[in-house]
């Protein structure tokens, strides 16, 4: 039998110009439709609302997409349905008391969230971290950033319509829930990580267990990978779908996995090792465009996936390498009165979904001046008005899923 | 890079006008005057040593005025027996009233971060869009108006993106009062709203 | 069609019940029953196979083994507030949901699930059954037209491009066992299947080798028309990787975005009906029917033969039904161009070319291979 499902390449749309501001009226960068199309079979432009309320926007987004027929000619995403006031709240709360309000930004990887702001107190106020507490943070937030890609991956297959390997993902990901509930009480708003170190020391026996799930971990990415990355109908609706070339890319602030789907070695924890990232051997895995086109929906889930075992090396070596004993928790650190020295900075590190950048003004009082988040969703997210016209409306689905957005952080 | 290498670089290529540096507690930045800015941050995304593609993000803060606390003389007793007052004297204005705003560039080619902060007068609080340099501008320009009103010239499509168009004021700025209700919708903690 | 047309001249019998009528009434009662059964079991065995796929347990708290979890369901249904959307137009919008039934319920009139137990007894079997669940698009049409949801027009395109698209292939494929046999009669087909060497299908009570054994087998062109069958009743029953009609991650819910209650549950029965009827044709036409092995067939007489034929047939089905909930839950959703391309360019010239060389194997009287056997 022959095979049946290889689709003629779709005609791509050139890529906007990075130096040109995206275009906002009707006139399209260059029209999908093969000339005969155009002019014979003229239907009529169709203006849907994709979400608030949608499946597969993830959250509240709401995408208004004008469609001829099944094409996309014009998208534009409508953000701020889960608007909490954020910053608003980070000048009104102490530094300390606003830990917990970082979990609620990515709620997927409220660990690496934590841990951006603490990082970014700590520079600002100048406080040295315990090398065990530094350790423990990496474990921490490296499973974390397993989870969040298993979701990530598991929900992008149900945006394809695959419901098994989402169940599949879960699975793995409830285990890595279950470590983080023994270290820190709790499975999605963790508050683990603390200005000046952790809450507490990681549990008796934690290390094995976590060995051990790693181990079972690596043998079944192998089984999810047979299950759904090779399956020829995900290939075909992902492969040059939603291509991102490395200039556009960085033109439109892309980080993270969507940035290396792209192919540009670009990783925070290799350019600027933040915690004891230098210490350990990883690999940053990029797009190579092995399916289709680099920069590709393909792309941008196989660096995930990949990264997953990146992760799993890391927290392996911080396993291996953390000291038996040690301080938690910084000397100099008054937790009930806490006054960060004046000053400001902006501190990055790698979230999953691409530089979380904590930018912080302090003017010597307990609550910092101005508090900005460079959320990485928020940046990802103002792409796909460049690259959704031209596509299909199934794979607007496939290009939202791949740029793996969490609401939570975009509208903050 | 750090940004006194980079004000150097920019003396040498004959752009250090109206370029100082920021140099606060911690991270240190360029500080450039309004005209300028588009025109310092276009040559920083273009010249070679610089190559800052990336643009990570654009915010503002609002300044309120801050002095120093006010320095009292107490009251005295002269020789005669009166009673002489105490003067004040006021602080030393520690920060100006206004807004800075600040642009965080990063090169992935050349790994470093620069920032470029410009001060706005309060009253008068335009800049140049960088739109159409980076489209990764967009948003952040369009962020920045939602919450502080800081006026981007030459942005294609300023509107409000977290907050409803029909939305009154800018939340973040220091002087920013929350409004008790919203279209009809009570926004108080704890409302006189009649309960059915 | 012979058989249906007294049927229609005697009104006056139908109305005063004599026995022939009355078996009539009968049988339409059975075939309801037998449907709203059949959903509610399909829907349990679907919800169960899928959480064993899915690493979980599935019901498992209404009656053993959770199979009254679909009864549970069904009353919770039938209790719903009847919602019909204020824009919608309100007549369309009551009826589609029967009118989608109807397809599949009207192709129950024509299967045989034994030799002795079927409703009616069509020459044309074959025919009817491709025509009535034709039927089944109006109703979805009208379901996504009238509901004033874009997206549940979407879904109805969608529906209407894709089932007009596979109904062809499916019916050529289904062709190449009817000029093999020679008969559009559902039962004359299966017949031709157990058909001994001697060609004379009288020997009452006996197990023997059959001479055709099951279609899907009689020929390399049998098996694929036998594939591209499955393939294409994949699509019209709205089966992933063909469920773009529904496809909740793009269309919310497709043309029944807007149903809820009695109405929506009209078109899970019709697509848990539709999804028999395809397994049906699939079984009675390529896999034999009731004969329980490929080239070992039986004759048996009496109700307690046609209770055997009946458990055989309703197995095979069963199985294949089955198969189409492991499909569904394995594999991911197909884009639109990329179904489209699937009927046009592949499933219909291959079916096409399937029947046409069916028809040189029959004219030159090969089997398997030309100038071999």
């Amino acid at each position: 039998m022959a095979d049946p499902m290889t689709a003629p390449a779709k005609p791509q749309i050139e890529p906007a110009k990075p130096q040109t501001a995206p275009a906002r009226t009707l006139v399209l960068p260059g029209d999908p439709r093969p000339p005969d199309v155009h002019v014979d079979v003229r239907t009529q432009e169709l203006q849907i609302n994709m979400g608030p309320q949608h499946p597969s926007t993830h959250g509240v987004l709401r995408v208004a997409i004008w469609v001829d027929g099944e094409i996309v000619t014009r998208a534009e995403p409508d953000i701020g349905y889960l608007h909490r006031c954020a910053e608003k709240i980070g000048e009104s709360v102490s530094c300390i008391q606003y830990v917990p309000y970082t979990d609620r930004y990515d709620y997927l990887a409220a660990m690496n969230n934590n841990l951006g702001y603490c990082l970014a107190v700590e520079k600002v106020a100048e406080i040295d971290v315990p090398e065990k507490a530094q350790y423990v943070r990496t474990v921490a937030v490296e499973l974390n950033r397993i989870g969040s890609h298993l979701m990530a991956v598991g929900t992008y297959g149900l945006d394809l319509g695959a419901f098994t390997p989402f169940f599949y993902a879960f699975r793995e990901r409830e285990e890595i829930l279950r470590l983080l509930e023994w270290i820190c009480g709790a499975r999605l708003t963790y508050n683990f990580i603390r200005i000046g170190g952790v809450m507490r020391d990681l549990p008796e026996g934690f290390a094995a267990d976590t060995r051990k799930f790693l181990d079972l971990f690596e043998t079944r990415l192998d089984e999810f990978n047979d299950l759904l990355t090779h399956n020829h109908i995900f290939v075909n609706r992902t492969a040059n779908v939603g291509v991102i070339s490395p200039d556009m890319a960085i033109a439109y602030g892309l980080t993270g996995p969507n940035l290396r789907g792209s192919g540009l070695r670009y990783d925070l924890r290799r350019e600027q090792p933040y915690l004891l990232y230098d210490r350990f051997q990883f690999d940053i895995p990029v797009g190579t465009g092995i399916k289709g086109t680099v920069g590709d929906c393909w792309d941008r889930y196989w660096v995930r996936m990949l990264e997953m075992k990146e992760s799993v090396r890391i927290v392996r070596q911080a396993l291996d390498q953390m000291p038996a004993t040690g301080e938690i928790m910084a000397k100099n650190v008054r937790h009930l009165a806490f006054k960060s020295k004046p000053g400001e900075g902006y501190l990055g590190i790698e979230n999953p979904r691409g530089e979380l950048g904590y930018y912080l003004i302090s003017d010597g009082g307990a609550n910092s001046y101005r508090s900005r988040i460079r959320a990485p969703s928020f940046c990802n997210l103002s792409i796909l008005e460049a690259i959704l016209p031209g596509t299909m409306l199934a794979d607007a689905v496939a290009i939202i899923g791949s740029i793996d957005i969490v609401l939570g952080e975009v509208d903050r | 890079m750090t940004a006194a290498e980079a004000l150097e670089q920019l003396k040498k290529a004959g752009l250090g006008d109206g370029v100082e540096l920021f140099a606060g507690p911690k991270d240190a930045a360029l500080l450039v005057t309004r005209e300028r800015v588009k025109q310092l941050l276009r040559h920083l995304r273009d010249s070679r040593p610089f190559s800052c593609d990336l643009l990570l993000m654009i915010t503002g803060t609002h300044m309120t005025e801050k002095r120093a606390p006010d320095k009292t003389t107490p009251d005295g007793v002269d020789v005669n027996g009166g009673v002489v007052k105490g003067t004040t004297v006021k602080g030393a204005l520690l920060r100006e009233a206004g807004f800075e705003v600040i642009w965080h560039l990063r090169s992935v080619a050349k790994h470093h971060l620069l920032a470029v902060k410009c001060r706005l007068p309060l009253a008068d609080p335009r800049v140049d869009s960088v739109a159409d340099l980076w489209p990764a501008a967009d948003w952040h320009e369009r962020e920045t108006w939602d919450l502080l009103g800081i006026t981007f010239t030459g942005h294609p499509n300023l509107r409000r993106i977290l907050l409803p168009e029909s939305w009154v004021g800018h939340p973040l700025r220091k002087d920013y009062v929350a409004p008790k209700e919203f279209e009809g919708i009570n926004l108080e903690v704890d409302a006189p709203w009649p309960t059915p | 069609m012979d058989s249906l047309v007294p049927y229609l001249t005697n009104v006056w019998e139908w109305a005063t019940g004599s026995a022939f009528t009355f078996s009539m009434i009968l049988s339409i009662l059975a075939v309801v029953a037998f449907i709203s059964v059949w959903a509610m079991f399909a829907v349990w065995l679907e919800r169960k196979a899928s959480a064993d796929f899915q690493v979980r347990l599935g019901p498992d708290r209404v009656g053993p083994f959770g199979l009254l979890q679909s009864l549970a369901d069904g009353l919770k249904l039938a209790f719903k507030e009847d919602l019909i959307p204020r824009d919608s137009d309100k007549f369309l919008f009551a009826i589609a949901p029967a009118i989608a039934f109807c397809g599949a319920f009207a192709a129950f009139a024509a299967l045989p699930f034994a030799p002795g137990i079927t409703a009616v007894d069509i020459n044309l079997g074959v025919f009817f059954i491709v025509a009535v669940t034709a039927i089944g698009v109006i109703g979805v049409l009208m379901a996504g037209w009238c509901s004033n949801n874009k997206w549940s027009l979407y879904g109805a395109m969608r529906e209407a491009a894709q089932l007009i698209s596979y109904e062809i292939p499916s019916a050529l494929a289904l062709m190449v066992p009817v000029l093999v046999a020679g008969t559009f009669n559902l039962k004359e087909l299966v017949a031709f299947q157990c058909l001994p060497s001697d060609g004379v299908l009288d020997t009452e009570g006996a197990v023997y080798f059959s001479n055709h054994g099951w279609l899907a087998f009689y020929s390399p062109w049998t098996f694929v028309a036998f594939v591209i069958y499955y393939i294409a009743s994949l699509a019209e029953c709205k089966r992933a990787p063909f469920d773009l009609p529904e496809a909740e991650s793009e269309l919310v819910s497709g043309f029944h975005t807007e149903y809820s209650g009695m109405r929506f549950s009209f078109f899970f029965l019709e697509e848990y009906g539709m999804m028999f009827v395809v397994s049906a044709i699939a079984a009675l036409a390529f896999l034999g029917g009731w004969q329980p092995l490929p080239w070992v067939s039986c004759n048996f007489g009496g109700v307690l033969g046609n209770l055997f034929f009946a458990g055989v047939f309703l197995a095979k089905v069963i199985f294949l039904v089955w198969v189409q909930i492991w499909v569904r839950w394995t594999l991911p959703r197909m884009r639109v161009d990329q179904v489209m391309v699937m009927g046009y360019k592949y499933l219909i010239p291959m079916s096409l070319f399937a029947l046409l060389m069916m028809a040189a194997y029959i004219h030159w009287g090969v089997r398997y291979l030309p100038g071999l056997f």
